[in-house]
């Protein structure tokens, strides 16, 4: 067995036990260097996922399997995990994801006395289970992969020990994520019943897709793939299963949060892609939804359009009503993730090129958000939007790059946002369900209220009342006055942040050969 | 010897009534443990499926066996959590976790 | 079909006679309740306190880690039973595994969770 194709999960499970064990062993004030260390390790995995992209990655094949729904791969470990086109650009993605928070969260750590060790390795193994889950065919793997994941999330989320809100997150948070795995669970049950293998591949050859509900074909495996619509619905935050996120969100650590409203949720992404992309393809090229009936994939794909328009639509106009700003961006991340849920419906490669552009785009946005958010909080400002009155000259820096981020997450050019909508659009339009893109523009439009409605405050409204005026005590997590003196500069959240910016324009600038580099990937799924 | 089908109904119905219990009640613990059934429950399926369908027989006993595992991991991590809210506030119930909602 | 039968006339015998003795009972015993009869029988002890006594908080802690080192062990016995075939990598992977598991108990007991005071 060659080890080297999974080098780069061997170094982040590696750096993850070395930060814990560093963390034992190390003097109270000394522990920021586990926050670099794990960037180091992070930034290892980094450099092996482009060894193996160069030097084991085949290219040609990914390119040439453009309208196949299947191409071979290279696979290790008994066929559990594939080292493809998709699983290096996603493994890549999680990395950097996994870089950012640690940047936005050595300060913050500090700052609110979290503990440090754990946190960085929670955190580690988290982008571990991301990494297996967007590496692996088998469900098995899936599975682990998810549940290292989750286990970590939830742990990370009641980091905050003595407060309240933070507990009450982790523990919705965890209920929810333990019956969302129950679910899934029970889906893959059904779905290696009627197919006889626990390889995602076995279900283009079971059937699925020409059987109907409680018909012929492979009724077994169909009420499989529907369980696990239901049980990633939740992970993905995705509308009647969305409940947990915004009080999770709100309650968790900040940098967490930024954590949460990407990570999990485009990992999450990538395992749907991965199970559900061949069987809708396959069923989308034969016919689908024509004639008998709703076929099997006719079936999953109205599932997934009418996810994606009431996620989208459910999470934007409740974040029209959202004061404080964690919770806002919790909905919008709902209202994102029933944007990527368009390219599932659409159900075409190029619908699901577009679904892993969307999702770069749309991790350098958020957490440039994010960034934001934790910049002003390590300076003392509260969470609640109006706490923002006037940040345009307390803090123009750091009100632009907000202002940038939100653009993107609106969709105006030539942000990277704008191009992420754009594709999943021109996938629709070319799919013959423009309707779907005519709602994703309506959306859009609802989107421009709230995020207005914090511009408006940052740039329009007049400086902020003290934070004790406004609010009571039950809202927010305001840090204490007297941190706020002590505070210094926060250089790592300012990298972050301008990272995350700076992506934002790129990933833009970048959106033709991006682009064919996500095509390439969604072929070979 | 018994039919492997009927593991997979018993399954099935065990997994109703975990998620019946898991979204009826407020008490954590409780809706830990009806996870919990529902977790059991899927073990039994996916033994009786690999009794059912002999060339996957390995693979669906080696997922119970991991499912058994991770089960352990996920009771402790959320009965960790419980403890710090009971710590925190002294109650269980979920009506009465309610600091975060609108 | 007949041995079924068989089955349920043991089944309805059976139910039949705990029922019937408790309803004998019942008809010819005295009924003379006092406090010390319908307090919770402890051995002979006096019983005190309530009976939803509370552990300690490090109890809890020491079953959490109790139970995830107990479960892991799950692992052992498939290796175990293909020990052989597996050859040297099964043993350093098992050793690997195991490694990760000992890190556990290094954190715990750094931790002082193993303490009990």
């Amino acid at each position: 067995m060659d080890w080297s194709l999974v080098l780069p999960e061997l170094i982040v499970a590696g750096a993850g036990i070395g930060v814990l064990l560093l963390d034992l062993f190390l003097a109270p004030e000394k522990r920021r260097l586990t926050g670099y260390a794990s960037l180091a390790g992070l930034a290892a995995a980094m450099v092996a996922s482009l060894w193996l992209a160069v030097a084991k990655v085949d290219w040609s094949l990914a390119a040439g399997a453009d309208g196949s729904p299947v191409a071979a791969g290279f696979t290790a470990l008994g066929g559990m995990i594939a080292v493809d086109a998709f699983s290096v650009l996603l493994k890549l993605l999680f990395l950097a994801i996994g870089l950012v928070v640690v940047l936005l969260g050595v300060d913050f750590a500090e700052k609110r006395k979290l503990p440090v060790g754990e946190f960085f390795a929670l955190l580690l193994f988290a982008v571990l289970g991301m990494m297996l889950m967007a590496g692996s065919r088998d469900l098995i793997l899936i599975y682990l992969g998810l549940e290292t994941t989750a286990i970590s999330s939830y742990a990370l989320a009641g980091l905050l020990k003595d407060d309240l809100k933070s507990g009450e997150a982790a523990l919705k948070y965890f209920l929810t994520g333990a019956l969302a795995s129950a679910l899934i669970l029970f889906g893959m049950a059904l779905v290696f019943g009627g197919t006889g293998s626990t390889n995602v591949t076995a279900l283009l050859g079971a059937g699925v897709t020409t059987g109907q509900l409680g018909g012929a074909g492979n009724p077994i495996a169909l009420t499989g793939l529907v369980l696990l619509v239901a049980g990633f619905g939740f992970k993905l935050a995705a509308v009647p299963f969305h409940f947990w996120a915004p009080d999770a969100y709100e309650g968790a650590p900040t940098p967490v949060t930024a954590f949460f409203s990407v990570g999990p949720k485009a990992a999450a992404f990538a395992v749907v892609l991965r199970i559900f992309g061949p069987v809708l393809a396959l069923g989308g090229s034969a016919g689908g939804a024509g004639a008998g009936g709703l076929a099997g994939a006719g079936v999953l794909g109205v599932l997934f359009a009418v996810l994606a328009v009431v996620t989208m639509t459910v999470g934007n106009l409740t974040a029209l009503a959202q004061k404080n700003i964690k919770r806002m961006l919790a909905y919008s991340s709902i209202a994102h993730a029933g944007y990527l849920l368009v390219g599932l419906a659409v159900a075409t490669p190029r619908g699901f090129a577009a679904m892993v552009y969307y999702l770069l785009a749309y991790a350098a946005m958020n957490l440039g958000a994010f960034a934001v958010v934790i910049w002003l909080n390590n300076r003392g400002t509260g969470d609640e939007v109006s706490d923002y009155a006037g940040l345009g000259r307390r803090a123009p820096v750091a009100a632009l790059a907000m202002l940038v981020c939100f653009l993107s997450l609106i969709g105006i050019p030539p942000m990277a946002g704008f191009f992420g909508k754009f594709y999943l659009f021109a996938a629709a339009v070319e799919a013959n369900m423009a309707w779907l893109a005519v709602v994703m523009v309506i959306n859009s439009a609802i989107s421009v209220g709230y995020y207005y409605g914090v511009v408006r405050q940052m740039y329009l409204a007049g400086d902020a009342a003290p934070a004790e005026d406004h609010g009571g005590a039950e809202t927010g997590a305001p840090v204490p006055a007297e941190a706020t003196s002590t505070v210094k500069g926060t250089p790592l959240v300012g990298l972050a942040l301008g990272l995350a910016v700076v992506a934002v324009f790129a990933l833009g600038f970048l959106f033709e050969p991006l682009a064919r580099l996500a095509r390439l990937a969604a072929g070979g799924l | 010897m018994i039919n492997p089908s009927y593991a997979v109904i018993l399954g099935v119905l065990l997994f109703s009534v975990g998620l019946y219990g898991a979204l009826r009640s407020t008490n954590a613990v409780r809706i830990l443990m009806c996870i919990e059934l529902m977790l059991n429950a899927v073990n039994l399926v996916f033994v009786a499926f690999s009794r059912l369908r002999p060339e996957a027989m390995i693979a669906g006993q080696v997922f119970a066996i991991f499912i058994m595992a991770v089960a352990a991991a996920e009771a402790a991590v959320g009965l960790a959590i419980i403890l710090q809210i009971v710590r925190q506030r002294g109650v269980v119930y979920m009506d009465k976790i309610n600091l975060l909602k609108g | 079909m007949g041995n079924y039968f068989d089955v349920l006339l043991f089944l309805t015998v059976g139910v039949g006679f705990v029922f019937l003795g408790l309803w004998v009972a019942k008809l010819l015993r005295p009924n003379l309740p006092n406090t010390g009869k319908q307090s919770i029988f402890e051995c002979g002890e006096r019983p005190y306190g309530d009976s939803r006594l509370k552990f300690r908080v490090r109890y809890y802690i020491f079953a959490l880690v109790f139970v995830i080192f107990d479960v892991e062990v799950i692992f052992l016995y498939p290796w175990a039973v293909v020990f052989r075939e597996l050859g040297l990598p099964g043993l350093v992977e098992m050793v690997v595994f195991l490694g990760i598991l000992v890190v556990g108990l290094v954190y715990a007991w750094k931790k002082k969770v193993l303490q009990w005071v």
